[in-house]
């Protein structure tokens, strides 16, 4: 039985809180996954394409964090005390739990409404002190989270909640995609946010000279009935001065989803004088979002695209589906990566070698971690048939959903529904029409058209996201790769270890993080 | 067809839009040279209530130096989503330095284009907020038919009574009548208006007394029947005493209580078993820069 015991003062509680309202913008459950020093929570919307991670540090963010893992999910348990402590990850707690029945356990009905958030603990009226504990008794069905309010004039709340196993889903970042990077304070960002309405669907940001553009726009195609009902249609003009860091690509201009662009800033904006930084590289990478304060580190994984990768109109995006593809690269050729794997491994997997999957489940290997194991993945055994994790329903279904889009059907799926999807500029040339030109009139638009479709049909031949969704059986799952490489030669999962807790240090430090796909080989490999 | 003006005072347009989008999603919008017309039928699609809302600014309380030119008599008319128009004002209103508005058309769709510059807090330099109003042209045919309903002469013009107060009785009245229920509101010439409900379960009646009844006519140019001149002779004490009445539908009353909120006077005029109109003055001095004319049917008993 593992051991968990949180002690939270009534203003962590307060941003637990906020964390949660912001997971939930995104997903319905959310992931707990409690190690040594420190939990997470993490969750992966339902079309895949936004994971987020939210760690909140036992020592910073909480009063006391006590994490003691089962001692039976111990493999190594007798090795000596040394060894142990760097295993950080070993036996980690993960569960999984609907988001909402989180909610009303910390809302901030015992804080009182944000009125000033200043760390000033008279403000905070109600609640004076939370207590989570795990009570872990699989053999009597039994197994609660219990949350303990207690309040004020001797007031305790208790909520017991259920739980349920789970895997947990990482989003891979690798340090070299982070080519472009921009920092802001939050606070900014989040004014410059609330001008973009709420139907629109896709952020562009596009860095000109001295200058960066964010747009809005949408690749619904609206027909002449409901031309009403297009969204409205933000663009924002900033100044680089804005900006705390900005180091951009010339031309590279990438697009997010609005609603998980906005719902980060909304949650960053919660904090006091937090610095938003953002790193991506080429559309069809992920960008990661990252910031953090008093213990709360908050790292968002976003899929991106290139302005004009549309897919059909008012479906979801490809992008999103492919993202939920386990993605990767040939093996071992670790150069061009332009997918992201978001890789579902459970302790049941190494353990429970199952049936093949669907073609579409063949994952792949993850190019920076393949070139930084070279040794290891030079060993690996052939590719074993994929397992299909016990809990691991998202990424199955996703993978059954996806597969004929990954399997070729993605380039014809793109050809329609551009027609909203110009970039202003372009647009502006054809179709703004100078102070002499009758808008509306007769006479420009046929020409107009012609140009327009030209270009589209440019946007066409352009419309590559950047994805490796080919499907050949020669490609693994880069978590079952180094499955196999440390089942091999345990010697090497140690070192492997060690590589590890230094990614853990950075990622605590609040730069970008490793890609974490070997905390799962750990996992898998200590938990058999 | 061009459009194109600076705008000098967003919060006005904002406060139309805002109060209009209570009512219908899609407007009417007329623009010409000396005034701004938005005009919403209400929503209500079941057909048992009837409501129209016409709010007329002069473009000069809005606009500086528009350019407007069109086929039609410089006129032009558009559809525009309220909603939308609304939050594109309003996230700017707060903070601007400057701000336009123009017709152009992007990627096949018209748009009417609000540009808003804005000084960043941090640098003090200027941000550029576009803003893009999908629209829908609308030809003088399809709007030849369209004007101002004619009411007959008001049996009582009242100025309403403090709207927040008004409006949470209001709201308390549309709880206990449903959305579909009937609101009688009467009221006469010596200052009383009374708002009354009465179905099967409950039977609510609120008074106000000492309210002013401004002469008909005098705060706007508003067109009625005119049957008569024994008008003149009906200022006798008894006929100061007798009580106009409507009967609306409590939904429509509702709305017509939010949007007398946008305004800094409001005039309610009972037409007998007519309509209701209630005219809101968005102006503080009451002139007719900037007005709202609430239409709503009276039903029948």
């Amino acid at each position: 039985m593992s051991t968990l015991q949180i002690t939270l003062n009534p203003l962590a509680v307060d941003r637990l809180h906020e964390a949660l309202v912001c997971l939930s913008k995104f997903g319905d459950s959310v992931t707990l996954e409690a190690k040594r020093n420190k939990l997470n929570l993490r969750t992966l919307n339902p079309t895949h394409s936004a994971h987020i991670v939210i760690c909140l540090a036992g020592d910073t963010f909480c009063d006391s964090y006590n994490f003691v893992p089962d001692p039976n999910k111990l493999s190594f348990g007798s090795n000596g005390g040394s060894q142990v402590s760097q295993r950080v990850d070993e036996g980690a707690f993960k569960c999984k739990m609907n988001v909402r029945a989180l909610l009303p356990v910390f809302r901030g009905r015992y804080v009182q409404e944000a009125v000033n958030k200043e760390r000033d603990e008279n403000t905070v009226g109600g609640i004076e002190k939370c207590e989570i504990v795990l009570q872990e008794k699989p053999n009597k069905g039994q197994c609660r989270l219990v949350v303990k309010q207690f309040c004020r004039y001797g007031i305790m709340k208790t909520f017991r909640l259920q739980y349920e196993e789970a895997d947990i889903i990482y989003a891979t970042f690798l340090k070299e995609w982070g080519v472009n990077k921009w920092a802001i304070r939050a606070g900014e960002l989040k004014k410059w946010m609330e001008h973009f309405g709420p139907k629109t669907e896709h952020l562009e940001i596009a860095p000109e000279e001295e200058r960066v553009n964010f747009t809005s726009y949408t690749l619904k195609i609206i027909d002449g009935a409901h031309i009403l009902k297009t969204p409205l249609q933000t663009s924002i003009e900033l100044d680089l001065i804005e900006f705390n860091e900005f180091q951009v690509t010339r031309d590279t201009s990438i697009a997010v989803s609005v609603k998980d662009f906005k719902s980060i800033v909304t949650h960053a904006g919660t904090f006091e004088h937090v610095q938003i930084q953002a790193a991506y590289g080429e559309p069809g990478q992920p960008m990661q979002i990252t910031y953090d304060q008093n213990g709360m580190f908050c790292e968002f994984t976003l899929m991106t695209r290139k302005k004009g990768a549309a897919g059909p109109a008012g479906k979801a995006e490809p992008v999103a589906k492919i993202m939920s593809h386990r993605s990767g690269i040939p093996g071992g050729s670790g150069s061009v990566v332009k997918t992201r794997e978001t890789s579902v491994v459970s302790r049941k997997e190494s353990v429970t070698p199952a049936v093949p999957p669907t073609a579409s489940a063949q994952p792949a290997v993850a190019g920076k971690g393949t070139s930084r194991l070279g040794s290891v993945s030079a060993k690996m055994p052939p590719p074993p048939p994929r397992v299909t994790p016990h809990g691991g329903s998202v990424s199955v279904v996703a993978n059954s959903r996806d597969s004929p889009l990954i399997s070729g059907g993605r380039q014809p799926s793109y050809s329609s529904g551009l027609r909203g999807s110009l970039q202003p500029r372009q647009s502006q040339s054809l179709f703004i029409m100078d102070e002499n030109d009758d808008v509306f009139g007769p006479s420009p638009a046929p020409a107009g058209d012609d140009q327009f479709e030209a270009l589209l049909d440019d946007l066409d031949d352009e419309d590559v996201l950047g994805w490796d969704a080919s499907l050949g059986s020669e490609r693994v799952s880069f978590v079952e790769l180094q499955e196999r490489a440390v089942n091999a030669d345990k010697g090497k999962a140690v070192a492997e270890k060690r590589k590890e807790q230094q990614e853990e240090r950075t990622e605590e430090s609040g730069s970008y993080v490793e890609p974490t796909q070997r905390k799962n080989v750990v996992k898998g490999l200590f938990d058999d | 067809m061009k459009f194109r003006s600076d705008i000098h005072n967003i919060s006005l347009l904002s406060k139309v839009a805002g109060a209009l989008n209570v009512v219908g999603k899609v407007g009417w919008l007329q623009l010409s040279h000396s005034h701004l017309q938005l005009r919403v039928l209400s929503s209500d699609s079941s057909g048992s209530s009837q409501s129209q809302v016409w709010a007329t600014i002069s473009s000069s309380s809005i606009f500086t130096d528009p350019k407007i030119s069109s086929a039609h008599d410089n006129i032009i008319n558009l559809e525009i989503p309220l909603d939308t128009l609304h939050r594109s004002l309003k996230s700017a209103q707060s903070s601007y330095t400057s701000a336009s508005i123009k017709l152009t058309k992007k990627e096949g769709i018209p748009r009417l284009s609000i540009i808003i510059t804005t000084e960043t807090a941090a640098s003090m330099n200027h941000a550029k907020i576009v803003q893009d109003i999908p629209v829908r042209v609308l030809s003088p045919q399809q709007v030849a038919h369209l004007s101002k309903p004619v009411v007959p002469k008001p049996g009582c013009a009242v100025i309403l009574p403090a709207l927040n107060q008004l409006k949470g009785i209001t709201d308390r009245y549309v709880k206990m009548v449903g959305v579909n229920g009937r609101i009688v509101l009467e009221g006469n010439k010596n200052g009383v208006l009374k708002m009354k409900l009465d179905n099967d379960a409950v039977k609510v009646e609120s008074e106000w007394r000492g309210l002013m009844n401004p002469v008909v006519g005098e705060d706007g140019v508003m067109d009625w029947e005119d049957d008569g001149e024994e008008e003149e002779e009906m200022i006798e004490t008894q006929e100061k005493e007798r009580f106009s009445r409507v009967m609306v539908d409590s939904r429509d009353w509702a709305k017509v209580v939010r949007v007398s909120a946008a305004g800094k006077r409001v005039i309610a005029w009972l037409c007998d078993n007519h309509s209701l109109v209630v005219y809101v003055f968005l102006d503080e001095e009451g002139d007719n820069q900037a007005t709202i004319n609430f239409y709503v049917s009276s039903m029948v008993v």
